[in-house]
């Protein structure tokens, strides 16, 4: 049963990283063409939050951990503060994942948006400890506030797709349909 | 024993959370300074990733170009009759300086540049930036095969921008100086007067450490001091552009912009030389722990 659900968590993962992979470069490179210098985007808190709401794995801090390892290619963030956060705030979901339903696109905006700020105030509280410098953590929350609701309004069409991504290679894997 | 399993599944995912957890938290707190070691997986995604980079970034700047250069002057030449005949000329030249010469004056002046300062260079393109908006770091594409080394300083004609952080045999990442992650000892230039620079998350330095009673004003240049052994003595940082003292403290704010312009730069130098004996062994110890150019 472990070997089937790490295996087909595995290709369901590589599937993932390559998504997450081609948004990485596209935002990397093409966003400050439009002059979003202060503004960029990465899908990996939500791909995260995804794996938290809707995989169930007891190899989910694996994945967690590959996902922030591929995203620090791309970032002087390093993949251990993403890291030691996600699986936090997943360790969180599970808690009150029975009472969390996703079925309408309006409740996982609010879903994902309430956990964005959770994994805000966790990255922001660790950021405060390494730098000693709560100005900095301020000016990040008021990027946070745009990028993280454009993350959540997209949501709802990135999680049917990770859905197919998750499902094709597991039904097992997720918990229950959008 | 569907019960025994799920125990066991949960049991199972309690533990790889806490490695996890665990790992993350050891790795994050023992990260000193900014510098990382690039491994063999690393660098082979790296290397394969960035070319894809470099295209897009390629697109990026010709279409900034397209934005800054022709559009901007259409616009002005409805604005105003007077400037209409102006712009048409100016549409002219800009229309029949390419890409190309553009890039060739910038590199004049890098090359200028470069025969001022006693030190070997290699000159490098912008090829990516961080994916992360918080952070202020890029990509160049030149790396340890070309003489670059982890620690290597990052300038161009108009000053200092950083250093190497991270590097693969072709390509390195390269943190600037208004990453809130790095501290700079710089001085001004006129009053000789030390300080502390370090990155406000808004695009320029705070400057601590300056006694109220030194008198630094506007614009007041800030010259790198050369202590804290990244950064050689006399480079630009920047200028002095707000300064705050109160009463009851024994020093003053500063703020200082940065003389480059971080947002639009394309290509940069990086100071390799290896006329310093005591630099080159650190370089030396550098590359034994980054593992890069080992493989």
């Amino acid at each position: 049963m472990h070997t089937n659900d790490f295996k087909a968590g595995l290709i369901s993962l590589s599937l993932t990283l390559i998504l997450l992979l081609v948004t990485d470069i596209v935002f990397s490179s093409l966003l400050p063409v439009i002059g979003l210098n202060d503004l960029r985007f990465s899908i990996h808190v939500l791909i995260i939050l995804y794996l938290g709401l809707r995989v169930e794995s007891p190899y989910l801090a694996l994945f967690i951990f590959l996902v922030e390892y591929f995203h620090s290619l791309f970032t002087i963030e390093g993949w251990a503060m993403g890291t030691f956060t996600g699986v936090l705030i997943c360790i969180t979901i599970g808690f009150v994942k029975d009472i969390i339903h996703l079925r309408t696109k309006f409740m996982i905006f609010l879903i994902v948006q309430l956990f964005q700020l959770a994994w805000f105030l966790v990255i922001g509280f660790l950021i405060y400890l390494k730098l000693d410098n709560f100005n900095y953590v301020l000016t990040k929350f008021f990027n946070f506030i745009p990028t993280s609701i454009i993350i959540s309004i997209i949501a709802p069409w990135i999680f049917p797709l990770l859905d197919r991504i998750w499902v094709s290679s597991g039904d097992h894997l997720i918990e229950d349909h959008v | 024993m569907i019960n025994f399993l799920s125990y066991q599944k949960k049991r199972l995912k309690l533990v790889v959370n806490i490695f996890f957890l665990l790992f993350a938290l050891i790795d994050f707190s023992s990260k000193k300074e900014v510098l990382e070691k690039t491994s063999f997986f690393e660098a082979v995604m790296m290397e394969t990733l960035v070319p894809i980079q470099r295209g897009i970034t390629s697109v990026q700047f010709s279409f900034r170009s397209l934005v800054d250069n022709y559009i901007a002057n259409v616009n002005a030449s409805k604005e105003n009759d007077q400037l209409r005949k102006k712009v048409q000329e100016l549409e002219n030249d800009i229309f029949k300086l390419s890409e190309t010469t553009l890039e060739n004056d910038r590199l004049k002046s890098l090359l200028k540049f470069r025969k001022q300062i006693p030190y070997d260079t290699v000159t490098a393109q912008v090829v990516a930036r961080d994916s992360h908006s918080d952070y202020k770091v890029f990509r160049i594409n030149k790396g340890y095969s070309h003489g670059i080394r982890l620690q290597s300083v990052v300038v161009t004609d108009k000053g200092l921008v950083g250093y190497v952080y991270r590097l693969t045999d072709h390509f390195s990442d390269v943190i600037t100086i208004v990453d809130p992650e790095i501290k700079i000892d710089g001085m001004v230039k006129r009053t000789r007067s030390h300080g502390m620079l370090e990155g406000n998350a808004k695009g320029k330095m705070n400057m601590k450490y300056i006694p109220n009673t030194d008198q630094v004003i506007l614009y007041d240049q800030i010259v790198t001091s050369g202590l804290g052994n990244i950064f050689p003595k006399g480079l630009l940082i920047g200028k002095v552009t707000k300064i705050e003292k109160e009463h009851f403290g024994i020093t003053q704010r500063i703020e200082v912009s940065p003389s480059v312009d971080l947002d639009k730069l394309e290509e940069v130098l990086v100071l390799v030389s290896n006329a310093d004996p005591i630099k080159q062994a650190e370089w030396e110890v550098l590359d034994k722990q980054s593992g890069v150019g080992v493989n």
